[in-house]
């Protein structure tokens, strides 16, 4: 996941991932509030980018 | 064992300004176009991505050329990249908050999918290099999102982009 802008899409992606066992690489974003950031997708992320130009 | 791997974020059109001279001053650009006119652009923070209220009237007047762009197709890019490099025979799928636009699927390689939350917005590039500066258009609220979005699993009933 990309800088997604959505929170909805992102819960759907993480439940999908739970079921099927993928990995998930996300990409932060400020577009997101933070506190989705780090309740929902930091635990179910393994991997994580912080993109230089939205810091 | 075939992987798939899968990008989702959202879309966005880059149209790229033909400028004949962009000076750099105190209090932001100066863009001189080609026909003579000026256009210019406050820019109290030195950011390379500068989102406009409303997009200058000369803009659309002077696109040079356009290309898809946003994170899911830099990502998509990015996998298709590193499975060529790896000899990778996987599948890469790519689903995409925004509705696109022709411009940006005609640059696609299929399967992509659309959640079509909202159009995907056009952001305007003018320079390159240490030089460059993107103008983002402001993001529109996402329009609803129900269970024909999300609950198949082939993808079949997804929104197609709109041309």
């Amino acid at each position: 996941m990309n800088i997604p802008k959505d929170e909805e899409p992102v819960i759907a992606i993480l439940d999908e991932r739970r079921r099927t066992g993928s990995e998930i690489i996300f990409v932060l974003t400020p577009s997101l509030p933070a506190q989705f950031l780090k309740t929902t997708v930091l635990p179910d992320t393994n991997v994580l980018i912080g993109a230089f130009d939205e810091l | 064992m075939q992987r798939i791997a899968g990008t989702y974020g959202n879309s966005n059109r880059d149209d790229f300004l033909h400028a004949q001279k962009v000076d750099h001053t105190s209090d932001g650009l100066v863009i001189r176009w080609f026909d003579g006119s000026t256009t210019s652009i406050p820019l109290p923070d030195p950011k390379l991505k500068v989102t406009l209220a409303s997009t200058p009237a000369a803009f659309p007047c002077n696109v040079c050329k356009h290309r898809g762009g946003g994170g899911v197709e830099n990502s998509r890019v990015a996998a298709e990249f590193i499975s060529e490099a790896v000899g990778g025979q996987g599948e890469i799928r790519y689903l995409d908050a925004n509705r696109y636009d022709v411009s940006i699927a005609s640059e696609l390689t299929p399967p992509a999918r659309t959640l079509a939350l909202r159009d995907s917005p056009t952001n305007y590039v003018i320079g390159d290099g240490d030089d460059k500066k993107v103008f983002r258009s402001p993001v529109e609220p996402a329009g609803p999102l129900g269970a024909p979005q999300l609950t198949t699993s082939s993808g079949s009933s997804m929104p197609r982009p709109s041309s």
